[in-house]
């Protein structure tokens, strides 16, 4: 045998990396993102996800490596090359596993979620930097520890240290120094990732690597162990301010518009649905003006406080026509639940809650929803049928009677003393 | 004998033993939640693979050039040693859950026993290295998919299992079974 082969074939790294890449192609393929749009940013994002489980079965061949050369003698000799360097014959194959593992998992969710393979630029240095901190510091443990502790502590170290941050609620921002959680902090069609969640696993990934380097060139424990703790003391920093989610509004510049009376812009991913967006946005905005409603001239999926000209709206791609005229009426209500009513005391009980439900379906019964498709919204449970009677009652009166009427249930909307009004009656 | 249990280890696998029954028994009905196992996993349950990598580095001595050479039947003495050992955990775990009213002390001896007998079983198959990363490769994969999405631990999940679930017993006694088999016919692989 050829010592190429020879040195391919004795390294743990040529068997890992068919079993770490089918693992990451199977959990890949458990709908992990955050939309099911195909927005590339929020499939790179769960490309992480597979990593929980990749990273430790590099690890631990990377210990079996460096036992291996524990074993062989080669930690107790002098040498004038640098550790890491000297290391790279073996160490190369186990982490090129844990690195094509790692972007096989990302390729297998981008492919399943947006139906290309190649991810955001931004998601490749984390994913790339993650496996090989990873396995250089499981090499160096592996040249310390007897290979029948390393194996083991590297697979299991390493899964608790992915796994265990991601399971903290207090404090939440916790999740963000591993990037495996990051599928369920980023993002909405809407938004964008914060580069903190990008950069916080990064710095502690080059913390380790740098530890593991001052390990394997003879540094003592305590220089390594402090530069791990700066660097997670530089990640906390970055990923204090982050809480559950690691998101920021999308550059608006994307927006797809069509129509003119109103506007109607929607993120590329939606564009099939501008067209039929505009349609019903117009049909919708002409008979609520009839009603005596004021209109705004755009409706935006860029998320903003609404104002008189615009207001916000989301779709999904898989939206039908009931599904986007009940996104305009939603668009047409302030949010809720109030501020009173999502005050932490507990005290204040929202009286209005009803309103809600009784203006959507005023809404879009008014736009031009059937009464069946607005029954279908509603549900059969939580009093459905009682709302869709009193919508229709009230669509049913005088134009200035509707006015008064939808005015208390607005205000009833946005204070906790108001209580809904069924009764459209003066 | 002396030289034999000595090259077993047994004084720091006893020591390693009592720490993770005492973590186990202090951890009470805490439970860790794994993103993928869809429900939180009783600590417990999952402590016990330690003792797997303990009991293989411990039994690690058998693949020894000494014992090699040896005239003696070393595969009928380690078998009997390792049923003495998963007998002595189930034992413990079960004192240890009494006297600290761990109602999850029973599914955790099953489940070292369950860990050690993988240990083993790997071990002698594919070596030690291998043996010391099976119980927590294991864990995790079993931790991952041994549970439904409606949360119901799947029948094979004997470490996720209740400590009523006599499938998992049964489980576990086949791969105790078996590895007491394995260590006394199949030649330990030479220790790194």
């Amino acid at each position: 045998m050829r010592p190429g082969w020879r040195w391919a074939w004795s390294s743990s790294g040529v068997w890992i990396a068919p079993v770490a890449v089918a693992v990451a192609i199977w959990y890949a393929g458990q709908s992990l993102a955050y939309t099911a749009d195909p927005w590339i940013v929020a499939h790179s994002a769960a490309g992480f996800a597979p990593l929980m489980l990749t990273i430790p079965l590099a690890a631990a061949g990377a210990a079996w490596e460096g036992s291996r050369w524990r074993h062989a003698g080669w930690t107790a000799i002098p040498w004038s090359r640098d550790g890491l360097a000297s290391a790279v014959p073996l160490l190369a194959p186990v982490t090129a596993a844990g690195v094509l593992a790692s972007l096989a998992g990302m390729a297998a969710e981008m492919r399943t979620g947006t139906g290309t393979f190649l991810p955001d630029v931004r998601f490749l240095a984390p994913a790339v930097l993650l496996p090989v901190a990873w396995t250089v510091a499981a090499f160096a443990l592996g040249t310390s520890l007897n290979g029948l502790w390393a194996v083991p502590a590297a697979l299991g170290g390493a899964y608790a240290a992915l796994v265990l941050p991601i399971t903290v609620t207090n404090p939440v921002w916790l999740r963000h120094l591993t990037a495996t959680r990051m599928n369920g902090a980023c993002c909405e069609t809407s938004a964008d990732v914060d580069w903190r969640a990008l950069a916080a696993p990064s710095l502690v990934a080059l913390g380790l690597l740098a530890a593991s380097w001052l390990r394997l060139n003879h540094h003592g424990a305590i220089p390594a162990a402090l530069m791990v703790g700066a660097a997670v003391a530089g990640g906390a920093l970055l990923a204090h301010g982050l809480g559950r989610g690691a998101q920021v509004p999308r550059d608006p510049s994307a927006l797809v518009c069509a129509g003119a009376a109103p506007v109607v812009c929607v993120w590329p991913e939606h564009a099939n649905l501008a067209a039929s967006a505009s349609g019903i946005a117009a049909g919708m905005t002409g008979k609520w003006a009839a009603a005596g409603l004021p209109v705004p001239d755009r409706f935006t999926e860029r998320l903003a406080p609404a104002s008189p000209a615009s207001h916000s709206f989301a779709l999904s791609r898989r939206s039908s026509d009931p599904g986007i005229r009940q996104a305009f009426a939603m668009a047409m209500l302030p949010p809720v639940p109030p501020p009173c009513a999502a005050s932490p005391s507990r005290d204040a009980v929202w009286r209005g809650a009803d309103a809600y439900p009784l203006l959507l379906a005023w809404l879009m019964r008014t736009g031009g929803s059937s009464a069946a498709e607005i029954a279908g919204m509603l549900g059969g449970e939580g009093g459905g049928g009682r709302v869709l009677a009193a919508a229709e009652q009230a669509a049913s009166r005088p134009a200035a009677e509707q006015r008064v009427w939808f005015a208390r249930n607005l205000t009833a909307l946005s204070r906790c003393d108001v209580p809904a009004a069924f009764d459209s009656a003066p | 004998m002396t030289l034999w249990l000595r090259s077993r280890r047994i004084p720091a696998l006893a020591a390693v033993s009592l720490a993770v029954i005492a973590a186990a028994a202090l951890s009470g009905a805490r439970s860790v939640a794994l993103p993928l196992a869809r429900l939180e996993v009783e600590a417990a349950y999952l402590l016990p693979a330690i003792l797997g990598v303990a009991a293989n580095w411990a039994l690690a001595g058998s693949g020894s050039l000494l014992d090699l050479v040896a005239s003696r039947r070393m595969g009928w003495w380690d078998a009997g040693l390792l049923a003495a050992v998963m007998a002595c955990e189930a034992a413990l775990f079960a004192l240890a859950g009494l006297a600290a009213g761990n109602p999850w002390a029973t599914g955790a001896g099953r489940n070292a026993v369950g860990f050690i007998a993988v240990a083993m079983l790997a071990s002698r198959v594919a070596g030690w290295r291998l043996g010391g990363g099976a119980p927590i490769a294991v864990m995790i994969g079993i931790g991952a998919i041994g549970r439904r999405e409606d949360g119901v631990v799947r029948w094979w999940a004997w470490p996720l299992a209740s400590p009523a679930d006599p499938v998992a017993w049964a489980i576990v006694a086949t791969l105790a079974l078996a590895a007491l088999g394995v260590a006394a016919v199949i030649p330990p692989k030479r220790a790194p």
